[in-house]
């Protein structure tokens, strides 16, 4: 991976263009339903007390043409949605959502196959669905069969691939269309070795060519070798917004003091437990925990004192050049 | 509010243009494919259902062989296959554009919850697979009513019926389609709904030949509305507007179907991708 995105050359972003995606205070909240028939009540009557999850919480973003941007955060922080988003497929429960350009998500690389039809018919299908015309996909259509190197297969019925094959199909299709804006999510375990450098040298052509990119990961350090810039969500709100580096390190920084205040809780529950013990009662098992977390916290201290120190040195080497 | 809500809809058909055809025989592809007489079937399932309807009140109720229907004051006498086949003939499609139609978003989730696509083509275009499969099947009914009957004039009421009858059940999908993507109660209400509404509808007997008040009740049921709407044009050869109280029943229902269509597919459309 290191090696595929270095010395890349890139055109440099025009600051002062219209952004080609902005997020205005947007906000999304997911309704959840206790179960099947608080469900098909919600059809007709507005739920009580409806469970509601804020997906995004006021989000603020732009992001111009030729832009690579890079998406840190947990699970469930609201970067599957923050995409969602700007593929068009949710719309926001407040603000607004401006995309100008087609977007390819490399998300679920086989969403949309018929699997009764042919590889190739399959291309003409996916176009369609991508909102592709006739000559436009025809304009694809080779490169894209080369690309996913399907051989006699291309004209067999996809229920026939391998889960590799259709893969490297979607990959294919997506990656071909040309689109203005790309969507990548941790998408790049396609196929074989080979195969994987391929969709990687691709991928780092289509930034090349000034495309915008969105890069998620959890893996930070695979975002840094490709964005320049990225944010950091956090339980659906936008903590930060700067250079890839400075970013992951204030991911760093957050992320274990998460951690040590987890800890502390835990500790705190625990003494808690012993104090409440009636006399008698063996605590060394609490106490043996407490010892644990303690020495845990110690080595996380010294992790963030160390990444706030990085932050810093960052900080002044960026900042203090410009 | 209503013309703003059509809007959008019209929009997403103008932006997607000719793409809902080739997607309608994609739909036809994806269900034919694979099997060995592939298309076939398409004219086997119908031809086996008419067999079996034939058999039981024909042959089996040997004194319901012949239908006697009141056109314009006459008595006019047809045999029940004749009556039969081109009563069934509308049935097959909307039995089909009901149920599945029902199923359209639910089954397409991939196109709603995976690529940003109009949402409400789902719906047209899967019809209008469905409406190819009828032009096949209404095409074999005409040659065979043509030898029983003979071809008329009023047989090119056909034109009129049959796009009124695509818009009809199109309009009604864009309310159930997004209700059942909700709920698949729904879904499954309407199956078991749609084989007793067979029986209650005039497919093979005649709806005009029963004691008030069921004789107006039959009015009120849309489906009735097109097989007797073909029967007018491939049998009675009467005009479609001949028996005012059944237009003028239709198409207002017509209408709270459309206003209803329009009002549930905006009300449901941006929460859809959510719950599927």
């Amino acid at each position: 991976m290191a090696n595929a995105f270095e010395n890349m050359h890139r055109a440099a972003v025009d600051m002062n263009s219209e952004p080609i995606v902005k997020f205005e205070n947007v906000s999304k909240k997911y309704t959840l339903y206790k179960n099947d028939r608080e469900r098909f009540r919600a059809l007709f009557i507005k739920p009580k007390n409806p469970i509601i999850h804020s997906a995004l919480d006021h989000i603020n973003l732009e992001i111009r043409k030729g832009e690579a941007v890079g998406v840190m955060g947990d699970n469930g922080c609201g970067k599957s949605t923050l995409l969602k988003h700007i593929t068009g497929v949710t719309f926001p429960d407040e603000g607004t959502v401006t995309v100008n350009g087609m977007v390819a998500a490399l998300l679920e690389l086989t969403a949309g196959f018929s699997t009764d039809m042919t590889g190739r018919e399959n291309i003409y299908l996916k176009g369609y669905i991508l909102g592709l015309k006739d000559h436009e996909i025809k304009k694809i259509e080779e490169n894209v069969v080369d690309f996913a190197e399907l051989g006699d297969y291309i004209d067999q019925p996809v229920r026939t691939y391998s889960s590799g094959m259709k893969m490297r199909l979607g990959f294919a299709i997506n990656v071909n269309i040309s689109p203005d804006i790309l969507v990548v999510d941790e998408a790049l375990a396609v196929g074989d070795a080979a195969f994987k450098a391929k969709c990687k040298n691709k991928i780092r052509e289509i930034i090349e060519a000034g495309v915008t990119v969105l890069y998620v990961s959890h893996n930070a350090s695979s975002v840094e070798e490709l964005c320049e810039r990225s944010i950091y969500l956090r339980k659906g709100k936008l903590i930060f917004d700067g250079p890839t580096k400075e970013t992951h390190l204030v991911y760093l920084v957050d992320k274990r003091r998460l951690q040590i205040k987890k800890r502390s809780a835990r500790i705190r529950k625990l003494k808690e437990a012993i104090d409440n013990a009636e006399s008698g009662q063996d605590t060394s098992i609490q106490e043996e925990l407490i010892e644990k977390h303690k020495y845990k916290i110690e080595i996380l201290r010294a992790d963030l004192n160390d990444f706030k120190q990085q932050l810093k040195d960052f900080r002044t080497e960026y900042y203090g050049k410009e | 509010m209503i013309i703003v809500f059509l809007r959008d809809i019209i929009n997403e058909h103008k932006d997607f243009g000719k793409r809902i055809f080739v997607l309608a025989k994609t739909e036809l592809v994806k269900t034919y494919k694979g099997a060995a007489i592939g298309p076939l079937w398409a004219v086997v399932k119908p031809a086996f259902q008419i067999f079996v309807y034939w058999f039981a009140f024909s042959v089996g109720l040997r004194t319901l062989n012949t239908v006697k229907v009141e056109v314009a004051g006459e008595i006019l006498k047809f045999d029940r296959f004749t009556f039969l086949l081109v009563g069934i003939t509308p049935w097959f499609f909307i039995s089909e554009s009901i149920t599945h139609g029902a199923k359209d978003i639910r089954s397409h989730r991939q196109y709603v919850t995976k690529v940003n696509f109009p949402v409400s083509t789902i719906m047209t275009f899967s019809t209008l697979s469905r409406l190819y499969v009828h032009f096949l099947i209404t095409f074999i009914m005409f040659i065979i009513i043509s030898f029983r009957v003979g071809p008329s004039w009023y047989n090119l009421q056909f034109f009129f019926y049959m796009p009124i009858m695509f818009l009809f059940f199109v309009f009604l999908s864009w309310s159930t389609a997004p209700m059942c993507a909700f709920s698949p109660d729904l879904e499954n209400a309407i199956v078991s709904i749609m084989s007793g509404i067979f029986w209650l509808t005039g497919v093979i007997y005649n709806s005009y030949d029963l004691p008030e008040p069921l004789k107006t009740i039959m009015l009120f049921n849309p489906i009735n509305f097109f097989v007797n709407g073909y029967r007018n044009t491939f049998l009675y050869n009467r005009m479609f507007f001949e028996y005012k109280t059944e237009f003028v029943i239709f198409l207002a229902e017509f209408f709270i179907i459309f206003l209803l269509g329009v009002y549930n597919y905006n009300r449901l459309r941006k929460k859809i991708p959510d719950v599927l």
